[in-house]
């Protein structure tokens, strides 16, 4: 007796009450079936998954047309090669689901590593909203302001070959590899020796993908650095409009920082470096992001190839952020999206979703034989991210850095790696899997589990879901996404983020 | 409970990558079963995961926003 796999996922078609899209939680089919297809799958559901302990989870649109009779022989056959009806048990269907998971992270941990140099702690900007506002305002933290030195960036080369055989890669073959900057401020005029020395270090084991995260006051310091063979792509974020943005990210004398930025957001454009505006978005500047669009329109910055946009919904996390000025990520895309009937320009802002969105159409376009893009976990931070902070220390994820009770290890002047295996076990060992709630959610290999820390921050447990809407975003996401199939418009490339921080 | 002949009850868009059965299960064994998911999920041996961290893109900063205008 065959039933309804509890990782099947409903997606209703808006404006169309004939057609429901199936699409299976692990084995990666995507399907179109009546209402009375979907009906019948309704009606052998096992139960009504669980409600989660924690979270918010919606719930799953009703499919009408229950009941079993009038469903082919054939159309069954394909529901079980599809995976939509199963012979195994709740319980049986659970553990291989966990057990997938669990197999597909831990090839994912055999994936080469990623690194990140945080050159310093310090900052030019002193926006009163960010996480790191302690570091630069609490005089007990003014160790960390210290830029790191060139005996440091060689220890830290030095140490990479071991952590590459960790994750079972030859050292000495030749790979491409990746590194980036964050900070702090990474790239200010002052820390150009350091990332001198790292870039000179990093084009002597090979090719490698160079990319910062800065906040662009001071990249024309940088203008021989910055391009495709070198630093290749920038973030920038610009919280607005220049009035708006010169409110909100300041220099300690409480002067704006608009202008020089965009300058030299031009300047990198021009050199051809690849560059990703973010604008943190709250209900304070949500109304601002039209003008926002026309001021990049008017700049021209939409029509370089390299240039791209984003929208991220700002969080409450330091306890300075009251919850009730931001928006969810699923608040914010259907916001924009209401936004894109009024303002054209609104175009050249990518939506929170749009990844999902993309994903999505380029299965479609393709037809019938995609990989899935299965998610065992949520980011990097579970799998392959190394930070490096000026003290050597190692982090999983850098919204932790600083605080070296959580660092996962660090390394040591003979260029040793020292890793700290229970807090690597912490990081690393997130999966959807560890938690009860995501190794039942029909979602979860879709979503990764969510971001840990504001897991942590919403339900005090590591080790616990946190859905952003998760549900109704992804069954949006696909519905629109196949809205625009048949209406014949190709599939979009579009910029992935990696984080909901 | 069944009808033959039914037209446009279904249409795939994405095929399945690997199909589960219990029989399958309980005589292979799950460890198998995991295994030949996972070669057919990645796209055969060796080929690693699907880019299931995007690690290639921008992480985050924390952002909060600034305080409520004073007056």
């Amino acid at each position: 007796m065959f039933r309804t796999s509890s990782y099947t996922i409903f997606v209703n078609l808006p404006d169309n009450d004939q057609d429901v899209l199936l699409v299976h939680g692990y084995t990666g089919a995507y399907d179109r079936v009546s209402r009375e297809v979907a009906g019948f799958l309704r009606s052998r559901e096992a139960k009504r998954s669980a409600k989660p302990l924690y979270g918010d989870w919606s719930a799953e649109p009703e499919a009408a047309g229950a009941g079993a009779a009038g469903v082919s022989d054939a159309t069954i056959d394909l529901l079980l090669d599809q995976g939509y009806l199963t012979e195994l048990s709740p319980e049986e269907e659970e553990t291989f689901f966990a057990q997938l998971a669990v197999k597909l992270h831990q090839r994912a941990l055999q994936q080469a590593p990623g690194y990140i140099f945080m050159p310093t702690y310090d900052c030019n900007l002193r926006c009163s909203y960010c996480y790191q506002d302690h570091m630069r305002s609490d005089c007990s933290f003014k160790h960390l302001l210290r830029t790191m030195g060139r005996p440091m960036i060689d220890r830290i080369f030095a140490a990479m070959p071991r952590i590459e055989e960790r994750h079972g890669l030859d050292p000495a073959a030749r790979r491409r590899r990746n590194i980036g900057f964050f900070g702090g401020e990474p790239l200010l005029a002052a820390n150009r020796p350091a990332i001198e020395h790292i870039l000179g270090k990093a084009f002597e084991l090979g090719d490698v993908d160079l990319w910062a995260v800065t906040n662009g006051t001071e990249l024309d310091a940088y203008r021989d650095l910055l391009g495709p063979a070198g630093i290749a792509r920038l973030q920038i974020t610009l919280d607005g409009p220049p009035e708006q943005h010169d409110a909100r990210r300041v220099y300690a004398d409480g002067s704006g920082s608009y202008e020089r930025i965009a300058r030299n957001l031009s300047m990198a454009l021009e050199l051809g470096t690849q560059v990703s505006v973010r604008l943190n978005v709250d209900r304070n500047n949500l109304g601002q992001l039209p003008a926002m669009a026309d001021e990049i329109v008017a700049r021209g910055w939409d029509r370089r190839p390299g240039f791209s946009a984003y929208t991220s919904p700002v969080r409450a996390g330091n306890g300075k952020t009251e919850a009730r000025s931001t928006l969810s990520s699923w608040e914010l895309d259907r916001a924009l999206t209401a936004m894109r009937e009024e303002h054209a320009n609104m175009r050249v802002l990518a939506r929170p979703d749009e990844g999902m969105r993309g994903r999505a159409r380029r299965i479609f376009a393709a037809g019938e034989e995609v990989l899935p893009n299965l998610r065992p976990s949520f980011c990097g931070a579970h799998d392959r991210m190394y930070i490096f902070d000026p003290f050597g220390d190692i982090y999983a994820c850098w919204e932790r850095t600083g605080d070296r009770d959580v660092r996962v290890g660090h390394v040591t002047p003979e260029g040793e790696v020292e890793l700290q295996e229970d807090q690597l076990q912490i990081w690393r060992g997130r999966t959807v899997a560890s938690n009860p709630v995501c190794r039942r959610c029909r979602f979860a290999l879709h979503c990764g589990g969510g971001c840990a820390i504001l897991a942590l921050g919403k339900n005090g447990e590591f080790n616990s879901n946190y859905c952003d809407g998760f549900a109704a975003r992804f069954r949006a996401s696909v519905a629109e996404a196949y809205l625009e199939h048949l209406s014949g418009a190709g599939p979009a490339a579009v910029q992935e983020r990696v984080c909901d921080l | 409970m069944k009808r033959n002949g039914a037209q446009q009850e279904m249409t795939p868009l994405n095929r399945a990558a690997f199909r589960i059965g219990a029989g399958a299960l309980r005589g292979k064994g799950l460890e198998l079963l995991l295994e030949e998911a996972l070669a057919r999920v990645t796209g055969g041996l060796g080929t690693g995961v699907t880019d299931s961290a995007i690690c290639t893109e921008f992480s985050c900063n924390l952002y909060v926003p600034p305080p409520p205008p004073v007056g």
